[in-house]
């Protein structure tokens, strides 16, 4: 039973109300696109490294994060420690972050028309946009998840006879909160809002950790990992989830990802220079591994609260965690680490939001247009998608059903446009003969793995099964399609030169 | 078997020191650059 009482939705209430007023100031301010989409390039360090870690550390991370503590232990913090190592190494060295943060592009398909050619940049669009939007599609289904089990509200009410699905509802009232803002001031509003909203979910971070220690102690919480999961529960490596396939995949996917993916990419171009650009990966990659682990570590601790039994509930790895922190942390502390997952729930989304809409203005209905789009039409049209964005997501996340964990959808969503980035932008910056015949093969390479595992996994199972005795599970697909990506990048650019064509810059 | 319980118990409390730490730091200082964004922003346009 959940101990959320009226004293916790007060507290919910006045940090909704505070940080969507917060946003609307940021209206003041947008004149140009650049301050729309990018803040005006404004941005120094600490703030930059507060709405990086705001926008990365969204509810949804809490929810699939904590679901792979519960299903696999200790082993899944290895994706915490790749997700820091794989940042630091970037900050360190500045490899990717501080070429394209010189080559003064707003989004990673701005870089491929610079580098390759405006067809290039129209088929990348198209598949950043898609690939992102349908991450997206699963945000709304894991905060409303996340809001049923913690407030222990029952997800449908009965109303003069009508059946009321009572947190569809409040998703979608928050969804039109950070519509709202993010429609109006744009990078503005939502640099504003990640500010305060990293301050609350770090508070609710911290605190919900303290508690679920103080309550079931750590010594437990490790107990009930071997007792439950044994050695898989502390090896990823004899870990069947995980192995050596799916290891390199995440190596490869956050190395990426922490690089190219939209909103991180969007907040390297806001950064003043690229120096500030690498400060702030050498730092955040320190949030970075605490932004994996301690969801983890709650949802090894739902492990040792409920042991393996909410494995056979609908969805119950998912539900575990919150479910376990709705009983266990107490009033007062429970609604301000509600308000938190609300601010990463918002956080995350305001900035997707902009950043898949801006790729379709910028990326794939301008370059269209024969004549320029002025700044006004611009942002208009960025304004509109948001909201038709915002409407997909809503029937997306109610119909559709997740194939693995929330997590292979999300890394193999992503996937679909990382590897063939990974292969363009590192040739792109670094060897001189990369083209666009490369460029092309690594985009259509790059997508064909993610999409057979997320669409079409039985089919191509069966066949392959038939034909070669092997299954393809989430690490070989998406390690694989890192892999082709960049085979056809290389092999490509070399045929395109054999033949002569004078193609990139 | 003890000596991934012992890494990982490790791991664990040094991320959060550190996300604690960061938190602290980075929740101070991110407040002198937002008054620098609202300056920026202000001289540039206007």
């Amino acid at each position: 039973m959940s101990q959320f009482t009226w004293l916790d939705w007060v507290i919910v209430l006045v940090y909704v109300v505070g940080a969507g007023a917060a946003g609307l100031m940021g209206r003041r301010y947008v004149k140009t696109i650049e301050d729309f989409i990018v803040a005006g390039r404004g941005l120094n360090p600490y703030l930059a490294i507060a709405t990086l870690a705001g926008t990365e550390m969204g509810l949804v991370t809490v929810v699939y994060m904590a679901e792979q503590g519960y299903k696999n232990g200790f082993s899944a913090f290895v994706i915490g420690l790749i997700a820091g190592l794989g940042m630091g190494i970037l900050g360190l060295t500045g490899f990717l972050i501080k070429g394209f943060r010189a080559s003064g592009a707003m989004t990673i398909a701005e870089y491929y028309e610079m580098r390759y050619s405006k067809g290039v940049r129209w088929v990348g669009g198209i598949v950043i946009a898609t690939a992102g939007i349908l991450n997206m599609g699963v945000f709304l289904k894991a905060g409303a998840l996340f809001l049923t089990q913690v407030t222990g509200l029952p997800e449908v009410v009965s109303l003069g006879g009508m059946q009321i699905p009572i947190l569809n509802l409040v998703m979608t009232v928050l969804l039109i909160v950070v519509l709202l803002y993010t429609v109006v001031g744009g990078m503005i509003s939502v640099v504003f809002t990640d500010y305060i909203q990293f301050i609350v979910l770090s508070l609710g971070f911290i605190l919900a950790t303290v508690v679920i220690v103080a309550k079931l102690g750590l010594g437990t919480i490790a107990h009930a990992v071997v007792e439950y999961k044994g050695i898989e529960g502390l090896s990823p490596f004899v870990n069947p989830n995980y192995g050596w396939a799916y290891i390199i995949w995440q190596i490869l996917l956050f190395t990426t990802a922490s690089a190219t993916w939209q909103t991180a990419a969007m907040r390297v171009s806001a950064t003043r220079s690229p120096e500030v650009a690498q400060k702030v990966y050498r730092w955040t990659s320190l949030v970075w591994i605490g932004r994996a682990i301690l969801p983890m570590f709650w949802g090894a601790a739902a492990l040792a609260y409920f042991g393996t039994r909410m494995e056979g509930v609908t969805e119950g790895s998912l539900k575990a965690m919150p479910a376990m922190l709705g009983q266990v942390i107490p009033v007062g502390i429970l609604g301000l680490l509600t308000a938190g997952m609300l601010a990463a729930f918002m956080s995350t989304h305001d900035s997707y939001l902009l950043a898949w809409s801006s790729v379709i203005t910028q990326d794939i209905i301008a370059p269209l247009r024969k004549r320029e789009l002025s700044t006004r039409a611009r942002i208009a049209i960025t304004r509109v998608l948001i909201v038709l964005i915002g409407i997909f997501l809503l029937i997306w996340g109610l119909w559709y059903q997740l194939p693995s964990t929330m997590w292979d959808y999300l890394a193999l969503t992503g996937t679909m446009y990382l590897s063939g980035t990974l292969a363009m932008l590192t040739c792109g910056l670094y060897w001189k003969k990369a083209n666009r015949t490369g460029a092309y093969t690594a985009i259509a390479l790059g997508v064909i793995f993610p999409i057979s595992q997320l669409f079409l996994l039985d089919k191509v199972n069966a066949l392959l099964k038939a034909s070669l005795g092997f299954e393809l599970s989430p690490g070989l697909a998406g390690m694989s399609a890192y892999i082709v990506a960049m085979l056809g990048m290389i092999v490509g650019s070399l045929l395109g030169h054999a033949f002569g064509r004078k193609e990139g810059r | 078997m003890t000596g991934w319980l012992a890494f990982w118990e490790v791991m664990l409390i040094a991320a959060f020191v550190i996300y604690t730490a960061m938190a602290v730091v980075v929740g101070i200082r991110a407040f002198g650059d937002i008054k620098a964004l609202v300056r920026f922003l202000t001289e540039e346009h206007g």
